[in-house]
């Protein structure tokens, strides 16, 4: 028997559980040239605000041991020359649409989920926990109140199931999962970029244009697991869990830890073939287990 | 732009990788999957393979050889990442991507330029001489360096005249490559790749005689295709992604004071 991958966010059916993280894989095309796009369960585009956003100043990236830091700014187009360049692309393949919305007000939200109105797309993403925007990503992502009312009040305006996307920079995690999912979030995702910081000795200046700026990779991953682990324990929703995943063994953790599919990130930069490694060893897993349905061994760990 | 064109990504068998001057390291690799296929001014991302260092480091192409199916990259040894280069092993594997970028605009030119490079930014120039004179047109030369000059020999076979300054006056004049440029109005266009400073020199110098000026550009870079928007100059106001767009832009388009 032909053993099962597929997995249900909210209600939309993932071939198999593998989703990009948003902003590293923009809408699929540059990685086409390297990966069959029909193998991923579905693709995260990168964050998507009402009006175009201009980013912040260079240099917006720098390595760390393990990690790496990004300030980009959430730099977009904005959500109609989104819908008019990128998602015309995106619809050839099987894999799932999910659209990262951005904003620096609920007003701002709220508009750019209904720039969507009409539009054939999969899931929302609400990225409330954008730790690059000064004006008010970081506010929401980490206030219970207000990540409850921005997740209502886009709920009031769209039929599209809302993934709402989590900070880690929180004492207590559980709390704002908690609040998303009692202002009708259908699903979660965890966890953003841990906020961090590296300077230039030499120069005696922050490395990042913008200071300070977002760590993701491998240097997370602990972090994030356990996050998943705890918001999979306390709340009823489906969960993409992310932070660091770059091999089948990761995303199998963070499967047993509760979530129902994974993001990878940063680990395409690293290997643009990295998504289709780790379905192929999930299956081997899978085969090696015994395994007929990824299911299965979802939120095993006590 | 880079995302139009196919790029590879691919293990290439390392043929040699030698210090050829002081810190100074010179990798030739097999590559028949992209070695006809590179043009002058375009890069490739280079996996280290390592886990604690996860991004790949963008080089320029200093030469491609179609027929042995061979290219060819200059590096310095700067930090981390280009140490664990320069201890590859010949024989070894290395991951790369590429073609990246658009390289120089050569289609354009029609009469001699002068082609002006700072430090570790003259190895792209070589392939982009090299195209020159391969079609009757070759290039005058300015080589700038610290202390010790690299290429040299390589530029004299493919340039009209080749020109150095160092700055502690080891090699040719002593001072900026930038004093040895006078005569700017016999060119019809600097191409040129260096440091910050030098190509905003050219910049200045270019627009003062209204002679055009292409520049390759560098950035701290993530993925190296485009994707994660990290590797940006302003260019009329907005910010363009460098692997994508560039890394080779008209100076006049681009702001480069970041
Ligand atoms: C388009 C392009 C072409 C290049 N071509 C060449 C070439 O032909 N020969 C050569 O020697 N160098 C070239 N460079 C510069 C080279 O990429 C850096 O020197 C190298 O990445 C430094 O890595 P590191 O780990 O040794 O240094 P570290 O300082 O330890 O690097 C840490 C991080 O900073 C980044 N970084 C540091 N300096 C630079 C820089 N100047 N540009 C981009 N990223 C940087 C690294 O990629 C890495 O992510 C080029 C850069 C670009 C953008
Ligand atoms: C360059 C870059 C851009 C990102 N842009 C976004 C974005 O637009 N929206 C968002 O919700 N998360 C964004 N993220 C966060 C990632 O989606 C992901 O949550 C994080 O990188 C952790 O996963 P990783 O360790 O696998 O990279 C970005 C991350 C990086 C590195
Ligand atoms: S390095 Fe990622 S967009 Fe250029």
């Amino acid at each position: 028997m032909a053993k099962n991958l597929k997995v249900n966010i909210a209600g939309v059916i993932l071939n198999n559980p593998i989703v990009t993280a948003s902003g590293t894989f923009n809408s699929g095309k540059e990685y086409s040239q390297f990966i069959d796009l029909n193998k991923l369960g579905a693709i995260t585009a990168k964050g998507v605000s009402h009006e175009p956003w201009q980013g912040n100043p260079p240099p917006r990236i720098a390595e760390t041991h393990g990690g790496m830091l990004n300030a980009v700014g959430l730099q977009n187009y904005g959500a109609k020359a989104f819908i008019q360049e990128d998602l015309p692309f995106m619809r050839q393949y099987s894999a799932k649409v999910i659209v990262n919305l951005c904003g620096r007000t609920i007003e701002d939200y709220v508009a750019v989920a209904r720039d969507f109105d009409g539009v054939d797309i999969d899931l929302f993403e609400l990225n409330i926990s954008c730790p690059n925007v000064k004006a008010g990503g970081m506010a929401m992502g980490t206030d219970p109140k207000m990540a409850e009312e921005v997740t209502r009040a886009i709920k009031n305006v769209t039929k599209t199931p809302l993934i709402v996307k989590l900070s880690p920079n929180v004492t207590n995690i559980v709390e704002i999962a908690k609040a998303a999912e009692a202002g009708g979030a259908d699903g979660l995702s965890l966890i953003n970029t841990l906020l961090g910081m590296q300077i230039d000795i030499h120069r005696r200046k922050p490395i990042l244009g913008n200071k300070i700026g977002g760590l993701s990779g491998p240097a997370i991953k602990p972090v994030a697991l356990r996050m998943v682990y705890q918001v999979a324990k306390a709340v009823n929703l489906p969960i993409i869990g992310m932070g660091g995943i770059s091999a089948a063994e990761d995303a199998i953790e963070f499967i047993m830890a509760g979530a129902t599919a994974v993001a990878v990130g940063i680990a395409n930069f690293t290997n643009p073939r990295v998504t289709m490694e780790i379905l192929e060893g999930i299956e081997a897993f899978m085969d090696k287990n015994d395994i007929q349905d990824i299911n299965e061994i979802r939120g095993v760990i006590e | 732009m880079s995302t139009d064109v196919t790029q590879k990504f691919f293990a290439a068998k390392i043929l040699s990788n030698s210090e050829v001057a002081s810190d100074i390291f010179s990798m030739t690799l097999h590559a028949p999957e992209i070695a006809g296929d590179v043009k002058p001014g375009q890069f490739a991302m280079v996996y280290l393979g390592r886990g604690e260092m996860l991004l790949p480091r963008p080089i320029s192409f200093c030469d491609a050889n179609p027929a042995e199916g061979t290219v060819n990259l200059v590096y310095q040894v700067v930090g981390k990442g280009t140490k664990a280069m320069a201890e590859m092993p010949a024989g070894e594997n290395v991951k790369i991507l590429a073609p990246i970028g658009n390289g120089f605009f050569l289609d354009r030119i029609t009469a001699t330029p002068a082609i002006v490079g700072g430090g570790i930014g003259t190895p792209p120039l070589l392939l982009a001489a090299k195209a020159l004179a391969a079609k009757g047109i070759k290039p005058d030369v300015f080589l700038g360096f610290r202390s010790n000059s690299i290429l040299v020999k390589e530029f004299e076979t493919v340039a009209r005249n080749v020109y150095i300054a160092t700055e502690d006056g080891s090699h040719g004049h002593k001072g900026y490559v930038t004093e040895l440029l006078k005569n700017g109005n016999n060119y019809q266009e600097i191409i040129s790749c260096g440091p910050a400073a030098l190509l905003q020199a050219l910049k200045t110098y270019a627009a003062s005689i209204n002679i055009p000026c292409q520049v390759s550009l560098e950035e701290r870079m993530g993925c190296g295709v485009g994707t994660c928007v990290g590797c940006v100059v302003k260019m009329y106001g907005t910010f363009v992604r460098i692997c994508a767009h560039g890394p080779v832009f008209d100076a006049n388009e681009v702001d480069l004071n970041g």
